[in-house]
């Protein structure tokens, strides 16, 4: 009796994974028809940042209270740099990356021989001198702001004054950015990163020179949320003192937390569940921080995993039924 | 004159730096107070004193209470509320990550300041200084406003109070042996939990009161708690985690030095908090006071 | 009253993941003291945890004068009439002498006053005014047994109470535990020193790998001596 060999459970999930990316960029690519482009390239640009700070909460196990520096300091410079240098597109993008980087690096090697709730109070003071010192200099303007930043065109070739062009640009770049942070997570970097977050003290013992690691990886978090306030200037065409004060901060952890720390999918689909809410409420009389302390506290008493982390438990359980092999992890 | 700057100036300063050191003193002494018992990094402080403050509006503006009886009633309000929360949500975390914890009072903070909103926008409401607290006395070298010397005379007996309680009581026996070990505790009989609910009931009637001794001098809006807040983390960093001298020490310290730092370089004011923060978790990260890692 | 005051029956015990208990009875007859003996690691101090409700999970029945401990609120126990003396001592550091000996809620009118708990142990008197982290180890333990007693429990569980002490302070706690049986006091202990288990002991319970393997009378002991000292490695 003849049967075709059943596919294997890792290459089930691997397929279905492959649908999912396709079934999402096919979505992306046709939204602008349902939806504004700027408020899609606000999800996408908070899609970033919160997947960013995912890399450091969820995968590094370190609660950064500090991100929006990065965020809001990238989206500064950005912005004068655009505005009273002149600098291109691209440009404009780097230089913001490089100063989130660059303050990442600082940040990180201050507050990372800490651990736990000393390392999130560091990342927080950190953060509120630079909310200060960026209230204080003279180029943010205070609470006007940088307003009325250009948006020239991207290597003088492709043009981003019109929305829908920027849309499929700044898709581009997201779409950079998160496969930079799935190249991350899936290399041997980030075996090990699991490995120091999952039992500090035994990786030390073998050997994993661990605050290197975690501080690498803040660094790389930095780097990308810095790409994500800069290009939320070219989007917005304004930065604020908001970008940089902690309520932003904790904001995003609230985006990742939503969404399901520790998933690849879960900070964006955060993201867009606040924002869209957030967007909702706008219109109404309601303060949106009531709607996120309740989704705080809805998050922290009852759906710890988060969304997407609800929705992999349940779908791992269906993994493990359907096939007799150990659970394959993502 | 002292590095150029009036003494009259400088004095005036620093009564202003001593006034907002007790607050620093007090709210970081419920805070450390919460920290040390609950292991609850308690994010709803901030909130709480914004509750006391609204309480007091409240009962002078609706019910007619002087200021006096709002500084009795207004922190049992909140400290009911408190009892309600810690026995109600945050009971459930504490055998989980300190995390939890900390996210859940960020959520009910956030919570109640966005009610407030709702009910009273950003601005601020109008709160008068008590007839019997009016008006400055002449020192010779500096006037001395009397609300001030008040707010400050009566935050450092609180203080006071709450450090005899602690050290010579038996009920702060309990505390601190609860503090060490609290499953042990039980086993000898004492009711734990209900000692938890009431500590953390305490910290907010104690952030409830610095509300209240708020009230008449910065405005009463719902945003007061919030930026507030990430001072006092500071000050009980610095302080020292579990230290109550600490708390009321740098508190007083910290409020003094702000006053410093804007006499002589303005911009500064803000970040020495921060910086002072940033250095002790760098150098010495249990704090001035802090007993151990 | 022929009705034992601690009756111990089936306790399956758990302490973190670990299965640790599997099936522990034994029981503690009024005016008496039993002794659990055993190798380490046997389950000795968890069988002592398990009574006292520090165990993670606990299924079986404990019951002293007929209540049954298992579920019941761990800060209720004490008032059964249980005084726990830990392995550990449990001394608070940043309490002073006196504060250690006043913490414990009174659970009964039989309490120990604080002048006879001054003759018992004359070093707690001197050193009534120091922090509980500057005692030594002698005096920790006896800080320990004291301020158990001035709660006044019918039944004194201890957990190694001679453990890293010198003879001079075993014999002094040999000689309160004594004088304290002589009173009527219950007590259930552990104590890997089995020359004192010896002295004070009416009944032994042997244990092994999480389950009683044996019991026997102080009078049966002698008899047993052999068997005894190899099981538990004397």
């Amino acid at each position: 009796m003849m049967s075709a060999p059943q596919p294997s459970p890792l290459s089930q999930k691997k397929s279905f994974q492959l649908a999912l990316l396709a079934g999402c960029l096919a979505l992306l690519a046709v939204a602008p028809l349902f939806l504004y482009p700027v408020f899609l390239m606000k999800l996408l640009c908070f899609g970033l940042f919160a997947s960013a700070v995912n890399l450091v909460l969820g995968y590094g196990g370190m609660v950064a209270f500090g991100h929006a520096t990065f965020f809001g300091g990238a989206a500064y410079v950005t912005a004068h740099a655009l505005k009273v240098w002149n600098f291109d597109a691209a440009s404009g993008l780097l230089i913001g990356v490089a100063f989130a980087t660059v303050t990442g690096f600082l940040m990180g090697i201050i507050a990372i021989r800490r651990q736990g709730f000393y390392f999130a109070m560091t990342t927080l003071a950190l953060s509120q001198m630079a909310y200060f010192a960026f209230f204080q200099a003279p180029f943010t303007y205070a609470e006007d702001g940088i307003q009325r930043v250009p948006r020239p065109d991207f290597l003088g070739i492709v043009p981003l004054s019109d929305n829908l062009s920027l849309y499929y640009f700044v898709l581009v770049v997201f779409l950079l950015g998160m496969g930079a942070i799935w190249r991350v997570i899936h290399s041997p970097f980030g075996a090990s990163l699991t490995a120091i977050r999952e039992n500090e003290a035994r990786a030390l013992s073998l050997g994993y020179r661990t605050n290197r690691y975690k501080l690498t990886v803040f660094v790389i978090s930095a780097a990308l949320t810095g790409l994500a306030g800069s290009l939320k200037v070219l989007v917005f065409q304004i930065a604020t003192l908001t970008d940089v004060a902690w309520q932003m901060s904790g904001e995003v952890i609230l985006m990742t937390l939503l969404g399901g720390v520790g998933t690849f999918l879960g900070p964006m689909i955060g993201a867009a569940l606040v924002l869209t809410i957030q967007n909702y409420l706008a219109s109404t009389a309601i303060p949106v921080t009531i709607f996120i302390g309740v989704a705080f506290i809805l998050c922290v008493m009852v759906f710890r995993r988060g969304i997407v982390g609800e929705i992999d438990g349940l779908m791992r359980r269906e993994w493990s039924i359907g096939s007799s092999r150990k659970k394959v992890e993502a | 004159m002292i590095f150029g700057v009036p003494l009259i100036a400088l004095a005036s300063q620093l009564v202003l730096g001593l006034f907002n050191g007790a607050f620093y003193a007090l709210l970081s002494l419920g805070l450390g107070v919460i920290f040390g018992l609950l292991r609850v990094v308690n994010f709803t402080h901030g909130a709480f004193y914004t509750l006391g403050a609204f309480a007091a509006f409240l009962l002078t503006s609706r019910a007619g209470l002087s200021f006096w009886a709002c500084l009795i009633v207004a922190p049992l309000i909140v400290a009911v509320l408190a009892a309600i929360l810690e026995r109600g949500l945050l009971r459930k975390l504490y055998g989980l990550d300190a995390l939890y914890g900390l996210l859940l009072t960020f959520g009910i903070a956030l919570l109640i300041e966005g009610v407030l909103q709702y009910f009273y926008g950003t601005a601020g409401q109008p709160f008068a200084v008590p007839e019997a607290l009016r008006g400055t006395s002449n020192l010779g070298f500096m006037f001395l406003p009397h609300y001030r010397a008040f707010a400050i005379g009566i935050s450092l007996l609180l203080c006071l109070l709450t450090w005899l309680i602690i050290e010579y009581t038996s009920l702060g026996a309990k505390l601190r042996a609860a503090t060490e070990n609290s499953r042990l505790l039980e086993v000898f009989g004492v009711n734990v939990p209900v000692l938890l609910t009431g500590t953390y009931a305490f910290g907010g009637a104690l952030a409830g009161f610095a509300g209240v001794v708020a009230a008449p001098v910065f405005q009463v809006s719902p945003l007061m708690g919030a930026n507030l807040i990430i001072v006092v983390f500071a000050v009980v960093i610095i302080g020292g985690l579990g230290s109550i001298t600490g708390a009321i020490v740098s508190g007083l310290m910290l409020g003094v030095l702000e006053a410093v730092a804007k006499v002589y370089w303005p911009p500064s004011a803000n970040l020495v908090p921060f910086v002072i923060m940033a250095v002790v978790l760098f150098l010495r990260p249990r704090g001035l006071f802090g007993k151990g890692e | 009253m022929h009705e034992p005051l601690l009756r111990i029956e089936n306790l399956q015990g758990w302490y973190g993941e670990s299965h640790i208990l599997h099936g522990v009875s034994l029981s503690v007859p009024r005016g008496q003291t039993v002794a659990i003996l055993g190798r380490n690691g046997v389950g000795k101090t968890t069988t002592l945890r398990g009574i006292v409700g520090l165990l993670t999970r606990a299924t079986g029945s404990i019951r002293i004068n007929g209540t049954e401990l298992i579920g019941m609120p761990r800060h209720r126990i004490a008032y059964t009439g249980i005084g726990y003396v830990p392995e550990e001592r449990g001394i608070y550091a940043s309490l002073s002498v006196q504060e250690n000996l006043d913490l414990l809620p009174k659970i009964s009118d039989r309490g120990i006053s604080l002048e006879r708990i001054f003759d018992l142990f004359p070093n707690l008197k001197e050193r009534r005014r120091a922090s509980g982290g500057t005692l030594s180890g002698g005096e920790q333990q006896m800080l320990s047994i004291a301020r158990v007693l001035r709660a006044g429990p019918e039944l004194l569980i201890l957990d190694e109470p001679t453990e890293g002490l010198s003879p001079v302070f075993v014999q002094h706690i040999g000689r309160v535990l004594k004088a304290l049986k002589e009173d009527g006091l219950t007590m259930l202990l552990v104590e890997q020193n089995f020359h004192f288990a010896r002295h004070l002991a009416d009944h032994f319970y042997l244990m092994e790998e999480g389950r009683v393997a044996d019991h026997f009378s102080a009078r049966e002991l002698d008899a047993r001596l052999e068997t005894v000292s190899s099981l538990i490695g004397v």
